[in-house]
């Protein structure tokens, strides 16, 4: 929020430690400024600190961010990029909140204490901008007090000095740079850092009897399991009922009904008819039943477009609020079960929105291990918010008994899944170990700004996907390919899983992105059984090209293509013992 | 003992965490060997939060098992009252000792 205050940039902030990987650069006046993930300290501990350590050492200067409302644990990092002899300035954002806590704090002893000058603001509401900008310009940056125990001697003389502390705190692959040994000093270095952290903190902080405390309470409350459980429910059940029923019923049936089918697709058809006769090759293609313009635009505007804006508010809602980590505490058990920790639940929450941008996240699991199990169970059962939101549009008219199969089924593989691969990988997973941020009511500002830009970035990679599938699609119609496929598929499809043939195109086309075969069933006269097996099937099958792709970067090809060809089999398996079963 | 069999409410000072890595991790979040922390919750069969310095940490109920801790009053019901009432932010104050 600083930084997009400072450059007048979008940043994606969030309450979750660790969810910004990438960095964002923006320019103030002659600077460039560059914002580095949040992280708790740099060193090579993950790729967020990796990345922040290389941007911070070859910064000329820093402003660290430092959250008022815990400052304790902040002031770790402010004191390491001191010890690395950075010239700095340190902004106390969240004052709001800090005060809120009741927490005062001494911004002069604070400055005097640390040696660098101490700028207080709210970022979210713009105070103290001005002074930061102020103060960039008159480039009030300083070098601190740094631990007077770092000996910093015994170096080449052209390594820097950030980078000799690294090394002294043995930072495997910054001594690696200049062919040292890593030093045996990380420990007492950590140690004396967070006791001189901790006298500041105490020394500056005060705490006011002032204050809310409903958030503390609440906070309990979400990670108690007599209480946690049901709000956890609710927060589902309310997610599932906005998404299912609110978004996915009333507002697409008037985004796809009466916008697109009703006002849209006429007069594009017109406008096209103008120019070529409807029954051309080409009229096909663009304005036919699977045109680009027509079955393309419509799906994606009409039907994927508000399903998605709407999961990505309610996922901005969950990570502002600080919700997210609480969950992780109580899916660590279940989780733990599946070879995973309770920090997978971020990555598979993640997944109901997109399963692409879920695979990149897995990368902040802890081994290998658990990000095969996560990148595996991402594939495999959860289907992301497009398919999600026509199949709850599918399958809520259907009734409990389908809801609780179908909804069961896919649980049921999942675990199975995931308890297999327990068993079957070498290695041991890793703990939970995270920091529970304390609960907050979410800035709306924040929200929308991240739902704006994701929906952004969702519909510049998927708009090229949709039409080249309608495209390829119209096609294979044109050549007398789809009837050839459906007859060629038929045994499995109609005789394996007892669908209509023609289920055999919405397949193919779940390769090319999930949620568009999805939505190819909705056009297909299916009994309410059919459409729970279609649905099994289509949810287990491969994840869209976007996230086969991803995979395959991801995990490498060995490993890539063992994942797209079990998540197949099982696909089939399931949906005709599903077949046979229900 | 270890920290899986703490109490809810009970406070206790960190002996010993055996794990390299979050060793130092929890330095960073701001409790090491020596640090005092009181239970927060005890999820059954699952993590444990611990308190300390006004922030809260879940750790995983296996890491918890080779986290030796020295509890530091008993009857933890009692000290929970307390915590209640502090609120979280404000509890007894603690103070790091680290042993050098």
């Amino acid at each position: 929020m600083i930084f997009a205050g400072l450059t007048g940039q979008y940043v994606d902030v969030s309450n979750y430690p660790g969810t910004t990987v990438e960095t964002y650069v923006g320019r103030f006046n002659e600077a460039t400024v560059i914002d580095t993930p949040g992280v708790y300290g740099i060193s090579s501990f993950n790729d967020e600190e990796r990345v922040a350590r290389d941007v911070i050492l070859q910064a000329d200067a820093v402003i660290n961010v430092v959250n008022a409302a815990r400052l304790r644990q902040d002031l770790f990092l402010t004191l390491q990029l001191i010890d690395a002899g950075l010239p700095l300035i340190v902004v106390l954002n969240m004052m709001d909140e800090a005060r809120a806590n009741g927490v005062e704090i001494d911004r002069r002893r604070l400055e005097e204490l640390l040696g660098v000058p101490v700028y207080t603001a709210v970022a979210a509401s713009g105070e103290g901008m001005d002074g930061i900008k102020q103060a960039i310009k008159e480039e009030r940056f300083r070098r601190g007090k740094a631990d007077e125990a770092l000996d910093f001697n015994g170096f080449a003389p052209e390594i820097p000095r950030g980078d000799r502390l690294l090394i002294l705190e043995g930072d495997r692959e910054v001594a690696a740079k200049y062919g040292l040994t890593p030093g045996a000093g990380m420990e007492q270095i950590y140690e004396r850092r967070r006791e001189r952290a901790d006298g500041i903190a105490d020394a500056v902080m005060r705490s006011t009897n002032k204050g809310v405390r409903w958030s503390v309470r609440l906070g309990r409350w979400a990670i108690r399991p007599l209480t946690g459980l049901p709000i956890l429910a609710l927060v589902l059940l309310g997610i599932f009922y906005i998404l299912g029923v609110g978004v996915a019923t009333h507002v697409v049936e008037f985004t796809e009904g009466h916008l697109m089918e009703g006002i849209y697709q006429p007069f594009i058809k017109s406008l096209v008819e103008k120019v070529l006769p409807l029954k051309s090759a080409a009229g096909k293609l663009l304005v036919g039943e699977f045109g680009m313009l027509t079955m393309g635009i419509t799906y994606l505007f009409g039907l994927l477009l508000p399903l998605v804006v709407a999961f990505y508010l309610l996922l901005g809602l969950l990570e502002d609020s600080g919700y997210l980590p609480r969950i992780a505490v109580l899916a660590d058990r279940l989780l733990t079960a599946v070879g995973l920790n309770g920090r997978a639940v971020i990555p598979i929450i993640l997944g109901f929105g997109c399963v692409t941008m879920a695979t990149v996240t897995t990368r902040l699991l802890g081994s290998n291990r658990e990000r095969f199990i996560a990148v595996f169970l991402l594939g495999l059962a959860i289907p992301c918010s497009a398919q999600l939101g026509i199949i709850t549009g599918m399958i809520a008219p259907l009734g409990l008994y389908y809801i609780l199969v179908y909804g069961g089924v896919v649980l049921g593989i999942f675990g199975l899944a995931g308890l297999v691969l327990n068993r079957v990988l070498p290695g041991r997973s890793t703990d939970l170990l995270i920091e529970l941020p304390p609960l907050r009511l979410p800035r709306l500002g924040n929200i929308l700004l991240k739902t704006w830009h994701k929906t952004k970035n969702f519909l510049k990679e998927t708009i090229p996907l949709f039409l080249l599938g309608s495209l390829i699609l119209g096609v294979v119609d044109l050549v007398g390919g789809l009837g050839q496929l459906n007859t060629w598929a038929s045994p499995l499809i109609h005789g394996w899983l007892g669908l209509p043939k023609e289920a055999a195109t919405a397949f193919v086309m779940g390769i090319l992105r999930r949620d568009f075969g999805a939505a190819g069933l909705t056009d297909l006269a299916l009994t309410a059984h059919q459409t729970l097996v279609a649905l099994v099937t289509m949810t287990l099958f491969v994840p869209c090209i976007a996230a086969v792709l991803v995979i395959l970067k991801e995990r490498g090809w060995k490993e890539g293509w063992a994942i797209w060809f079990g998540s197949l089999v099982t696909a089939f398996t399931v949906g005709g013992l599903v077949h046979r079963l229900f | 003992m270890t920290l899986d069999q703490v109490r809810k409410g009970q406070r206790f000072q960190i002996e010993k965490i055996q794990d390299d890595f979050s060793r130092m991790q929890t330095l960073r979040f701001g409790i090491g060997e020596g640090s005092e922390a009181s239970c927060f919750e005890v999820i059954p069969g699952g993590p444990i939060i611990l308190s300390s310095g006004g922030q809260e940490i879940a750790v995983g109920r296996k890491l918890a098992r080779s986290i030796q801790v020295n509890p530091l009053v008993h009857g933890g019901e009692e000290d929970e009252l307390l915590y209640d009432n502090a609120g979280c932010c404000r509890g007894p104050r603690k103070k790091h000792r680290f042993g050098r």
